[in-house]
Protein backbone atom coordinates (compact mmCIF):
# COMPACT_ATOMS: atom_id res chain seq x y z
CA UNK A 1 0.00 0.00 0.00
CA UNK A 2 1.42 3.11 -1.20
CA UNK A 3 2.05 5.55 1.50
CA UNK A 4 -0.53 8.38 1.89
CA UNK A 5 1.05 11.68 1.43
CA UNK A 6 -0.47 14.76 3.19
CA UNK A 7 -2.39 16.34 0.24
CA UNK A 8 -4.35 12.93 0.00
CA UNK A 9 -4.96 12.70 3.51
CA UNK A 10 -6.24 16.38 3.72
CA UNK A 11 -8.50 15.57 0.49
CA UNK A 12 -10.04 12.15 1.52
CA UNK A 13 -10.80 14.15 4.65
CA UNK A 14 -12.42 16.72 2.94
CA UNK A 15 -14.02 14.05 1.06
CA UNK A 16 -15.28 12.10 4.29
CA UNK A 17 -16.64 15.12 5.99
CA UNK A 18 -18.44 16.88 2.71
CA UNK A 19 -20.12 13.42 2.52
CA UNK A 20 -21.41 12.86 6.02
CA UNK A 21 -22.89 16.51 5.55
CA UNK A 22 -25.05 15.36 2.44
CA UNK A 23 -27.56 12.77 4.82
CA UNK A 24 -27.95 16.15 6.92
CA UNK A 25 -28.46 18.18 3.73
CA UNK A 26 -31.40 15.89 2.15
CA UNK A 27 -33.01 15.20 5.92
CA UNK A 28 -32.79 19.31 6.39
CA UNK A 29 -34.38 19.45 2.82
CA UNK A 30 -37.06 17.08 3.94
CA UNK A 31 -38.04 18.67 7.35
CA UNK A 32 -37.78 22.40 6.71
CA UNK A 33 -41.23 23.79 6.50
CA UNK A 34 -43.16 24.57 3.73
CA UNK A 35 -42.79 28.05 2.71
CA UNK A 36 -44.29 31.08 0.57
CA UNK A 37 -43.32 34.40 0.16
CA UNK A 38 -45.33 37.52 0.98
CA UNK A 39 -45.48 39.09 -2.41
CA UNK A 40 -45.25 42.74 -1.18
CA UNK A 41 -42.08 42.22 0.72
CA UNK A 42 -40.12 38.73 0.18
CA UNK A 43 -41.14 37.82 3.67
CA UNK A 44 -41.51 34.28 3.86
CA UNK A 45 -44.36 32.52 5.67
CA UNK A 46 -44.89 28.75 6.98
CA UNK A 47 -47.74 27.53 5.16
CA UNK A 48 -49.64 26.53 7.93
CA UNK A 49 -51.14 29.51 10.15
CA UNK A 50 -53.23 29.29 13.18
CA UNK A 51 -57.31 30.30 13.37
CA UNK A 52 -58.82 31.13 16.67
CA UNK A 53 -62.17 31.35 15.45
CA UNK A 54 -64.52 29.43 17.99
CA UNK A 55 -61.32 27.69 19.57
CA UNK A 56 -59.72 30.15 21.83
CA UNK A 57 -62.66 31.95 22.88
CA UNK A 58 -62.68 29.98 26.19
CA UNK A 59 -62.46 33.33 28.69
CA UNK A 60 -60.95 33.15 32.05
CA UNK A 61 -61.01 29.49 32.35
CA UNK A 62 -57.68 28.16 34.01
CA UNK A 63 -58.12 24.52 32.71
CA UNK A 64 -58.94 25.70 29.30
CA UNK A 65 -55.85 28.59 29.22
CA UNK A 66 -53.61 25.74 29.85
CA UNK A 67 -55.14 23.27 27.46
CA UNK A 68 -55.11 26.08 25.00
CA UNK A 69 -51.67 26.85 25.72
CA UNK A 70 -50.46 23.35 24.80
CA UNK A 71 -52.30 23.44 21.40
CA UNK A 72 -50.10 26.70 20.40
CA UNK A 73 -46.51 25.61 22.13
CA UNK A 74 -47.36 22.54 19.65
CA UNK A 75 -48.09 24.96 16.94
CA UNK A 76 -44.94 27.19 17.26
CA UNK A 77 -42.78 23.83 18.17
CA UNK A 78 -43.75 22.84 14.71
CA UNK A 79 -42.95 25.64 12.81
CA UNK A 80 -46.15 27.57 12.97
CA UNK A 81 -46.05 31.36 12.91
CA UNK A 82 -49.08 33.35 11.72
CA UNK A 83 -52.10 33.57 14.04
CA UNK A 84 -55.49 35.11 12.92
CA UNK A 85 -57.99 36.21 15.10
CA UNK A 86 -60.52 38.79 15.19
CA UNK A 87 -62.36 41.18 18.14
CA UNK A 88 -65.59 39.60 17.09
CA UNK A 89 -63.92 35.94 18.50
CA UNK A 90 -65.12 37.03 21.82
CA UNK A 91 -62.28 36.44 23.90
CA UNK A 92 -59.66 34.86 21.66
CA UNK A 93 -57.52 37.63 21.21
CA UNK A 94 -56.75 38.10 25.25
CA UNK A 95 -56.68 34.66 25.21
CA UNK A 96 -54.04 34.44 22.54
CA UNK A 97 -52.27 37.60 24.20
CA UNK A 98 -51.90 35.65 27.79
CA UNK A 99 -50.60 32.06 26.16
CA UNK A 100 -48.43 34.29 23.74
CA UNK A 101 -46.71 36.20 26.91
CA UNK A 102 -46.34 32.41 28.43
CA UNK A 103 -44.91 31.16 25.54
CA UNK A 104 -42.80 33.70 24.66
CA UNK A 105 -42.48 31.89 21.48
CA UNK A 106 -39.18 33.08 18.71
CA UNK A 107 -41.24 33.86 15.88
CA UNK A 108 -44.88 35.14 15.44
CA UNK A 109 -46.79 36.59 12.95
CA UNK A 110 -49.44 38.52 14.69
CA UNK A 111 -52.50 38.71 12.42
CA UNK A 112 -55.57 40.23 13.63
CA UNK A 113 -59.21 42.53 12.32
CA UNK A 114 -60.90 45.64 12.76
CA UNK A 115 -64.64 44.60 13.32
CA UNK A 116 -66.84 47.87 13.60
CA UNK A 117 -68.84 49.69 11.71
CA UNK A 118 -67.36 52.63 13.15
CA UNK A 119 -65.23 53.77 10.43
CA UNK A 120 -63.72 56.78 12.49
CA UNK A 121 -62.69 54.14 15.32
CA UNK A 122 -59.26 52.09 13.23
CA UNK A 123 -56.87 53.31 15.36
CA UNK A 124 -59.13 52.60 18.60
CA UNK A 125 -59.84 49.13 17.95
CA UNK A 126 -55.96 48.49 16.97
CA UNK A 127 -54.95 49.72 19.83
CA UNK A 128 -57.41 47.62 21.92
CA UNK A 129 -56.41 44.26 20.07
CA UNK A 130 -52.43 45.34 20.80
CA UNK A 131 -53.54 45.60 24.69
CA UNK A 132 -55.42 42.19 24.52
CA UNK A 133 -52.25 40.83 22.04
CA UNK A 134 -49.80 42.30 24.77
CA UNK A 135 -47.71 43.15 21.69
CA UNK A 136 -46.20 46.56 20.57
CA UNK A 137 -47.21 45.95 16.62
CA UNK A 138 -49.37 43.84 14.58
CA UNK A 139 -47.99 42.05 11.34
CA UNK A 140 -51.25 42.61 9.95
CA UNK A 141 -54.09 43.95 10.21
CA UNK A 142 -57.53 43.03 8.32
CA UNK A 143 -60.74 45.04 7.81
CA UNK A 144 -62.88 42.08 9.11
CA UNK A 145 -65.63 40.68 6.32
CA UNK A 146 -65.48 44.21 5.00
CA UNK A 147 -67.49 46.33 7.35
CA UNK A 148 -66.43 49.85 7.07
CA UNK A 149 -63.94 49.09 4.95
CA UNK A 150 -63.55 52.66 3.18
CA UNK A 151 -62.54 54.56 6.35
CA UNK A 152 -61.14 51.97 7.96
CA UNK A 153 -58.06 51.11 4.58
CA UNK A 154 -57.70 54.90 4.76
CA UNK A 155 -56.39 54.65 8.39
CA UNK A 156 -55.03 51.87 7.87
CA UNK A 157 -52.69 52.70 4.87
CA UNK A 158 -51.70 55.65 7.05
CA UNK A 159 -50.67 53.44 9.67
CA UNK A 160 -49.03 51.33 7.39
CA UNK A 161 -46.86 53.90 6.04
CA UNK A 162 -46.32 55.04 9.61
CA UNK A 163 -44.79 52.10 10.48
CA UNK A 164 -47.38 51.06 13.19
CA UNK A 165 -48.41 48.21 11.59
CA UNK A 166 -46.62 45.99 8.81
CA UNK A 167 -49.04 44.63 6.30
CA UNK A 168 -52.99 45.17 5.84
CA UNK A 169 -55.64 43.22 4.16
CA UNK A 170 -59.23 42.49 3.63
CA UNK A 171 -61.35 39.40 4.86
CA UNK A 172 -64.43 37.55 3.43
CA UNK A 173 -66.10 34.28 4.56
CA UNK A 174 -68.60 31.91 3.26
CA UNK A 175 -68.13 33.28 -0.33
CA UNK A 176 -69.44 36.55 0.80
CA UNK A 177 -69.31 39.85 -0.93
CA UNK A 178 -66.68 38.34 -3.34
CA UNK A 179 -67.71 41.28 -6.37
CA UNK A 180 -66.85 43.78 -3.51
CA UNK A 181 -63.27 41.99 -2.71
CA UNK A 182 -62.61 41.32 -6.62
CA UNK A 183 -62.70 45.00 -6.94
CA UNK A 184 -61.03 46.30 -4.14
CA UNK A 185 -57.92 43.69 -5.18
CA UNK A 186 -57.85 45.62 -8.60
CA UNK A 187 -57.28 48.61 -7.28
CA UNK A 188 -55.94 49.24 -3.72
CA UNK A 189 -52.66 48.69 -2.77
CA UNK A 190 -53.49 45.44 -0.22
CA UNK A 191 -50.85 42.96 0.86
CA UNK A 192 -53.63 40.16 2.07
CA UNK A 193 -57.20 38.81 1.22
CA UNK A 194 -58.72 36.36 3.13
CA UNK A 195 -61.04 34.21 1.79
CA UNK A 196 -62.67 31.12 2.29
CA UNK A 197 -61.44 28.54 0.33
CA UNK A 198 -61.07 24.44 0.85
CA UNK A 199 -61.51 21.18 -1.56
CA UNK A 200 -65.11 22.19 -1.98
CA UNK A 201 -65.86 25.46 -1.72
CA UNK A 202 -63.71 26.77 -5.03
CA UNK A 203 -65.33 29.79 -5.84
CA UNK A 204 -62.63 31.75 -5.42
CA UNK A 205 -60.19 29.92 -8.24
CA UNK A 206 -62.38 31.07 -10.92
CA UNK A 207 -61.69 34.91 -10.28
CA UNK A 208 -60.12 36.15 -6.71
CA UNK A 209 -57.53 33.77 -6.82
CA UNK A 210 -55.59 34.52 -10.32
CA UNK A 211 -56.04 38.17 -9.40
CA UNK A 212 -54.45 37.89 -6.57
CA UNK A 213 -51.64 36.65 -7.72
CA UNK A 214 -51.14 38.65 -10.77
CA UNK A 215 -51.86 42.09 -8.01
CA UNK A 216 -49.10 40.47 -5.89
CA UNK A 217 -51.63 40.06 -2.95
CA UNK A 218 -51.02 37.09 -0.06
CA UNK A 219 -53.73 34.92 0.05
CA UNK A 220 -54.80 32.93 3.73
CA UNK A 221 -57.53 30.58 3.11
CA UNK A 222 -59.92 30.53 6.09
CA UNK A 223 -62.74 27.77 6.80
CA UNK A 224 -60.13 25.00 4.87
CA UNK A 225 -62.16 22.17 6.82
CA UNK A 226 -65.45 24.26 5.88
CA UNK A 227 -65.68 24.67 9.27
CA UNK A 228 -65.22 20.86 10.49
CA UNK A 229 -67.56 19.02 8.07
CA UNK A 230 -65.34 18.38 5.72
CA UNK A 231 -64.10 15.57 8.72
CA UNK A 232 -67.52 15.04 9.38
CA UNK A 233 -68.13 14.03 5.74
CA UNK A 234 -65.00 12.16 4.79
CA UNK A 235 -63.34 11.02 8.12
CA UNK A 236 -65.10 7.54 8.48
CA UNK A 237 -63.35 6.64 4.76
CA UNK A 238 -60.22 5.55 4.25
CA UNK A 239 -57.66 7.86 2.44
CA UNK A 240 -56.94 6.72 -1.17
CA UNK A 241 -54.30 4.66 -1.84
CA UNK A 242 -52.30 7.12 -3.85
CA UNK A 243 -52.34 9.71 -0.70
CA UNK A 244 -48.95 9.44 0.22
CA UNK A 245 -48.27 10.12 -3.65
CA UNK A 246 -50.09 13.75 -2.53
CA UNK A 247 -48.07 13.64 0.78
CA UNK A 248 -50.83 13.15 2.77
CA UNK A 249 -51.01 11.07 5.70
CA UNK A 250 -54.27 11.57 6.81
CA UNK A 251 -57.74 13.57 6.15
CA UNK A 252 -56.30 16.82 7.36
CA UNK A 253 -53.15 16.73 5.81
CA UNK A 254 -55.24 15.83 2.74
CA UNK A 255 -57.55 18.72 2.68
CA UNK A 256 -54.51 21.26 3.59
CA UNK A 257 -52.55 20.27 1.04
CA UNK A 258 -54.87 20.98 -1.87
CA UNK A 259 -55.73 24.40 -0.42
CA UNK A 260 -51.92 25.13 0.05
CA UNK A 261 -50.58 23.85 -3.10
CA UNK A 262 -52.30 26.55 -5.12
CA UNK A 263 -49.84 28.71 -6.67
CA UNK A 264 -51.47 31.78 -5.69
CA UNK A 265 -52.14 30.72 -1.80
CA UNK A 266 -50.20 31.58 1.01
CA UNK A 267 -51.23 29.89 3.81
CA UNK A 268 -54.26 28.38 5.44
CA UNK A 269 -55.39 28.87 8.80
CA UNK A 270 -56.95 25.34 10.63
CA UNK A 271 -58.68 26.16 14.02
CA UNK A 272 -58.35 23.78 16.22
CA UNK A 273 -58.66 23.03 20.48
CA UNK A 274 -56.68 19.68 21.07
CA UNK A 275 -53.21 19.05 20.35
CA UNK A 276 -53.55 15.69 18.66
CA UNK A 277 -55.43 17.33 15.31
CA UNK A 278 -52.78 20.62 15.60
CA UNK A 279 -50.45 17.66 15.37
CA UNK A 280 -52.14 16.21 12.25
CA UNK A 281 -52.87 20.55 10.97
CA UNK A 282 -49.01 21.17 10.99
CA UNK A 283 -47.73 17.70 9.24
CA UNK A 284 -48.96 19.45 6.13
CA UNK A 285 -46.54 22.06 7.11
CA UNK A 286 -44.01 19.24 5.32
CA UNK A 287 -43.09 17.00 2.71
CA UNK A 288 -44.19 16.90 -0.62
CA UNK A 289 -47.32 19.27 -2.40
CA UNK A 290 -49.55 17.67 -5.32
CA UNK A 291 -49.10 18.99 -8.04
CA UNK A 292 -52.17 20.59 -10.64
CA UNK A 293 -53.08 17.10 -11.87
CA UNK A 294 -52.36 15.49 -9.12
CA UNK A 295 -54.89 18.65 -7.16
CA UNK A 296 -57.41 17.75 -9.59
CA UNK A 297 -57.47 13.88 -8.92
CA UNK A 298 -58.05 14.73 -5.11
CA UNK A 299 -60.69 16.99 -5.47
CA UNK A 300 -62.19 14.05 -8.53
CA UNK A 301 -62.12 11.64 -5.65
CA UNK A 302 -63.87 13.68 -3.10
CA UNK A 303 -66.87 14.17 -5.90
CA UNK A 304 -66.91 10.40 -5.88
CA UNK A 305 -66.98 9.76 -2.30
CA UNK B 1 -71.34 28.15 1.05
CA UNK B 2 -74.02 29.69 3.22
CA UNK B 3 -74.20 30.27 6.99
CA UNK B 4 -75.49 27.78 9.24
CA UNK B 5 -76.50 28.61 12.82
CA UNK B 6 -73.20 27.14 14.35
CA UNK B 7 -71.12 29.38 12.13
CA UNK B 8 -73.06 32.46 14.40
CA UNK B 9 -71.33 31.07 17.44
CA UNK B 10 -68.02 31.55 18.33
CA UNK B 11 -67.37 29.27 21.01
CA UNK B 12 -67.52 25.55 21.28
CA UNK B 13 -69.72 22.86 23.21
CA UNK B 14 -66.70 22.02 25.29
CA UNK B 15 -66.32 26.03 26.58
CA UNK B 16 -70.26 26.03 27.35
CA UNK B 17 -70.45 23.14 29.69
CA UNK B 18 -67.36 24.48 31.52
CA UNK B 19 -69.14 27.28 32.49
CA UNK B 20 -71.67 25.17 34.51
CA UNK B 21 -67.95 24.12 36.15
CA UNK B 22 -67.55 26.83 36.96
CA UNK B 23 -69.99 28.44 38.43
CA UNK B 24 -70.46 25.94 40.94
CA UNK B 25 -66.80 26.04 42.16
CA UNK B 26 -66.47 29.81 41.98
CA UNK B 27 -69.42 30.16 44.66
CA UNK B 28 -67.83 27.59 46.75
CA UNK B 29 -69.95 27.59 49.97
CA UNK B 30 -72.84 30.05 48.97
CA UNK B 31 -73.53 27.19 47.11
CA UNK B 32 -74.90 25.22 49.70
CA UNK B 33 -76.77 28.50 50.47
CA UNK B 34 -78.02 28.63 47.41
CA UNK B 35 -78.89 24.50 47.75
CA UNK B 36 -80.73 25.60 50.44
CA UNK B 37 -82.48 28.78 49.23
CA UNK B 38 -84.05 26.72 46.88
CA UNK B 39 -85.63 24.01 49.77
CA UNK B 40 -86.74 27.32 51.32
CA UNK B 41 -88.66 28.40 48.51
CA UNK B 42 -90.50 25.06 48.30
CA UNK B 43 -91.57 24.79 51.95
CA UNK B 44 -92.30 28.86 51.98
CA UNK B 45 -94.91 27.76 48.94
CA UNK B 46 -96.84 25.48 51.13
CA UNK B 47 -97.42 28.11 54.01
CA UNK B 48 -101.06 29.49 54.15
CA UNK B 49 -99.20 32.52 55.48
CA UNK B 50 -99.05 35.03 52.40
CA UNK B 51 -95.86 36.21 53.86
CA UNK B 52 -94.09 33.41 54.02
CA UNK B 53 -95.28 32.80 50.12
CA UNK B 54 -94.00 36.29 49.37
CA UNK B 55 -90.81 35.71 50.69
CA UNK B 56 -90.60 32.69 48.41
CA UNK B 57 -90.78 34.71 45.65
CA UNK B 58 -88.49 37.57 47.12
CA UNK B 59 -86.00 34.26 47.06
CA UNK B 60 -86.60 33.75 43.13
CA UNK B 61 -86.43 37.44 42.65
CA UNK B 62 -82.61 37.35 44.40
CA UNK B 63 -81.74 34.38 42.09
CA UNK B 64 -82.56 36.33 39.36
CA UNK B 65 -79.78 38.78 40.32
CA UNK B 66 -77.36 36.22 40.97
CA UNK B 67 -77.40 34.48 37.92
CA UNK B 68 -77.64 38.10 36.06
CA UNK B 69 -74.23 38.78 38.19
CA UNK B 70 -72.69 35.92 38.48
CA UNK B 71 -73.14 33.62 35.70
CA UNK B 72 -74.01 35.80 32.53
CA UNK B 73 -72.02 39.36 33.42
CA UNK B 74 -68.56 37.32 34.58
CA UNK B 75 -69.10 33.76 32.95
CA UNK B 76 -70.93 33.25 29.68
CA UNK B 77 -71.12 37.22 28.06
CA UNK B 78 -67.29 37.58 27.33
CA UNK B 79 -67.71 34.75 25.57
CA UNK B 80 -70.96 35.26 23.73
CA UNK B 81 -71.72 38.73 22.86
CA UNK B 82 -75.24 38.97 22.69
CA UNK B 83 -76.05 37.71 26.19
CA UNK B 84 -74.78 41.00 27.53
CA UNK B 85 -78.41 42.40 26.88
CA UNK B 86 -79.96 39.45 28.69
CA UNK B 87 -77.78 40.52 32.05
CA UNK B 88 -79.66 43.50 32.04
CA UNK B 89 -82.96 41.59 30.88
CA UNK B 90 -82.41 39.24 34.33
CA UNK B 91 -81.64 42.18 36.36
CA UNK B 92 -85.05 43.42 35.52
CA UNK B 93 -87.27 40.22 35.79
CA UNK B 94 -85.49 40.19 39.46
CA UNK B 95 -86.42 43.73 40.01
CA UNK B 96 -90.23 42.91 38.54
CA UNK B 97 -90.69 39.82 40.73
CA UNK B 98 -89.34 41.60 44.11
CA UNK B 99 -91.98 44.19 43.11
CA UNK B 100 -94.54 41.43 42.49
CA UNK B 101 -93.94 39.84 45.94
CA UNK B 102 -94.17 42.68 48.02
CA UNK B 103 -97.80 43.62 46.73
CA UNK B 104 -99.13 39.90 45.73
CA UNK B 105 -98.47 36.55 46.85
CA UNK B 106 -98.48 33.66 44.90
CA UNK B 107 -101.69 30.69 45.70
CA UNK B 108 -100.01 27.98 48.42
CA UNK B 109 -98.93 24.84 46.77
CA UNK B 110 -99.86 21.15 47.88
CA UNK B 111 -96.49 19.37 48.90
CA UNK B 112 -97.48 16.57 46.62
CA UNK B 113 -97.31 18.81 43.58
CA UNK B 114 -94.10 20.60 44.90
CA UNK B 115 -92.27 17.15 45.14
CA UNK B 116 -93.49 16.37 41.62
CA UNK B 117 -91.77 19.89 40.70
CA UNK B 118 -88.79 19.53 42.53
CA UNK B 119 -88.05 16.38 41.01
CA UNK B 120 -89.04 17.07 37.59
CA UNK B 121 -86.19 20.26 38.46
CA UNK B 122 -83.92 17.30 39.63
CA UNK B 123 -84.04 16.00 36.46
CA UNK B 124 -83.29 19.08 34.30
CA UNK B 125 -80.88 20.13 36.68
CA UNK B 126 -78.67 16.66 35.89
CA UNK B 127 -78.73 17.05 32.09
CA UNK B 128 -75.86 19.31 31.99
CA UNK B 129 -73.88 17.18 34.11
CA UNK B 130 -74.55 14.03 31.95
CA UNK B 131 -73.57 16.24 28.66
CA UNK B 132 -70.47 17.21 30.47
CA UNK B 133 -69.63 13.79 32.04
CA UNK B 134 -69.40 15.33 35.37
CA UNK B 135 -71.24 16.10 38.64
CA UNK B 136 -69.92 19.32 39.16
CA UNK B 137 -71.66 20.77 35.93
CA UNK B 138 -74.97 20.43 37.74
CA UNK B 139 -77.56 23.14 36.57
CA UNK B 140 -78.97 24.84 39.53
CA UNK B 141 -81.89 26.91 39.36
CA UNK B 142 -81.14 31.04 41.41
CA UNK B 143 -77.35 30.60 39.70
CA UNK B 144 -77.79 28.77 36.07
CA UNK B 145 -80.09 31.09 33.90
CA UNK B 146 -81.92 28.06 32.16
CA UNK B 147 -83.38 26.53 35.28
CA UNK B 148 -83.79 29.69 36.66
CA UNK B 149 -86.23 30.45 33.78
CA UNK B 150 -87.88 26.90 33.97
CA UNK B 151 -88.32 27.33 37.61
CA UNK B 152 -89.92 30.68 37.02
CA UNK B 153 -92.16 30.43 34.68
CA UNK B 154 -93.51 26.99 36.94
CA UNK B 155 -94.01 29.28 39.74
CA UNK B 156 -95.90 32.45 37.96
CA UNK B 157 -99.07 29.52 37.34
CA UNK B 158 -99.32 30.58 41.16
CA UNK B 159 -100.12 34.14 40.09
CA UNK B 160 -103.25 35.64 38.47
CA UNK B 161 -103.11 35.50 34.84
CA UNK B 162 -102.80 39.04 34.22
CA UNK B 163 -99.39 39.28 36.35
CA UNK B 164 -97.89 35.93 34.63
CA UNK B 165 -97.96 37.99 31.49
CA UNK B 166 -95.53 40.53 32.08
CA UNK B 167 -93.32 38.14 34.21
CA UNK B 168 -93.18 35.39 31.32
CA UNK B 169 -91.49 37.72 28.81
CA UNK B 170 -88.12 37.62 29.91
CA UNK B 171 -88.12 34.17 31.06
CA UNK B 172 -89.58 32.52 27.42
CA UNK B 173 -87.11 34.70 25.48
CA UNK B 174 -83.93 33.74 27.15
CA UNK B 175 -85.65 29.93 26.94
CA UNK B 176 -85.87 30.65 23.06
CA UNK B 177 -82.40 32.20 22.49
CA UNK B 178 -80.53 29.15 24.64
CA UNK B 179 -82.84 26.79 22.68
CA UNK B 180 -80.99 27.81 19.48
CA UNK B 181 -77.69 28.02 21.15
CA UNK B 182 -78.32 24.30 22.36
CA UNK B 183 -79.21 23.47 18.82
CA UNK B 184 -75.78 25.58 17.43
CA UNK B 185 -73.93 23.64 19.70
CA UNK B 186 -75.69 20.05 19.25
CA UNK B 187 -75.95 19.83 22.83
CA UNK B 188 -79.60 17.96 22.41
CA UNK B 189 -79.46 16.66 25.96
CA UNK B 190 -79.56 20.18 27.88
CA UNK B 191 -81.52 21.59 25.29
CA UNK B 192 -84.53 19.95 26.78
CA UNK B 193 -84.15 22.27 29.81
CA UNK B 194 -84.93 26.05 27.57
CA UNK B 195 -87.15 23.65 25.27
CA UNK B 196 -89.36 22.80 28.73
CA UNK B 197 -89.26 26.36 29.45
CA UNK B 198 -90.99 27.11 26.08
CA UNK B 199 -93.76 24.45 26.59
CA UNK B 200 -93.99 25.45 30.12
CA UNK B 201 -94.43 29.24 29.39
CA UNK B 202 -97.37 28.68 26.87
CA UNK B 203 -99.49 26.50 29.15
CA UNK B 204 -98.84 29.17 32.03
CA UNK B 205 -99.58 31.99 29.70
CA UNK B 206 -102.83 30.18 28.63
CA UNK B 207 -103.70 28.81 32.24
CA UNK B 208 -106.24 30.52 33.86
CA UNK B 209 -106.10 32.17 37.18
CA UNK B 210 -107.01 29.62 40.40
CA UNK B 211 -109.54 32.34 41.34
CA UNK B 212 -111.29 32.15 38.17
CA UNK B 213 -111.43 28.42 37.95
CA UNK B 214 -112.42 27.83 41.36
CA UNK B 215 -115.42 30.64 40.32
CA UNK B 216 -116.25 28.74 37.16
CA UNK B 217 -116.11 25.48 39.09
CA UNK B 218 -118.61 26.86 41.77
CA UNK B 219 -120.64 28.65 38.84
CA UNK B 220 -124.23 26.62 38.47
CA UNK B 221 -123.90 24.02 35.29
CA UNK B 222 -126.70 25.19 32.40
CA UNK B 223 -129.73 22.26 32.65
CA UNK B 224 -131.73 21.33 30.10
Amino acid sequence: MPPLDRRDFLAGLLAVGAMSRIPALFAAEENAPLTRAIPASGETLPVIGMGTWRTFNVGRDPALLDQRQRVLETFFARGGRLIDASPMYGTAEAVVGELLERLSPDARFAATKVWTGDESATRESVANSQALWRIPRFDLMQVHNLVGWEGHLETLKAMKAAGEIRYIGITTSHGRRHADVERLLAREPLDFVQLTYNILDREAEARLLPLAQERGIAVIANRPYQGGRLFDRFQSRPLPDWAEEVGASNWAEYFLKFIVSHPALTCAIPATTTVEHMRENMGALYGRLPDAAQRQRMANHLEDL
Amino acid sequence: MDYALSDLLMFTPEVYLRLFVRANQSLGLWLAAVVAAIGAVALLLRRARPAARQGALMLVAAGWGLTAAHFLAQLYAPINWPVTGFVWAFALEGVLLGAVALRRPPAPVRTSLLVVALVALSILASLTALAAGTATAVALPGITPDMTAVGTVALLALLPRVWRWPLLVVPVLWCLFSALTHQALALWLPMAVPGVGLVLGAIVACWPSRSAARAKRQAPGRSA
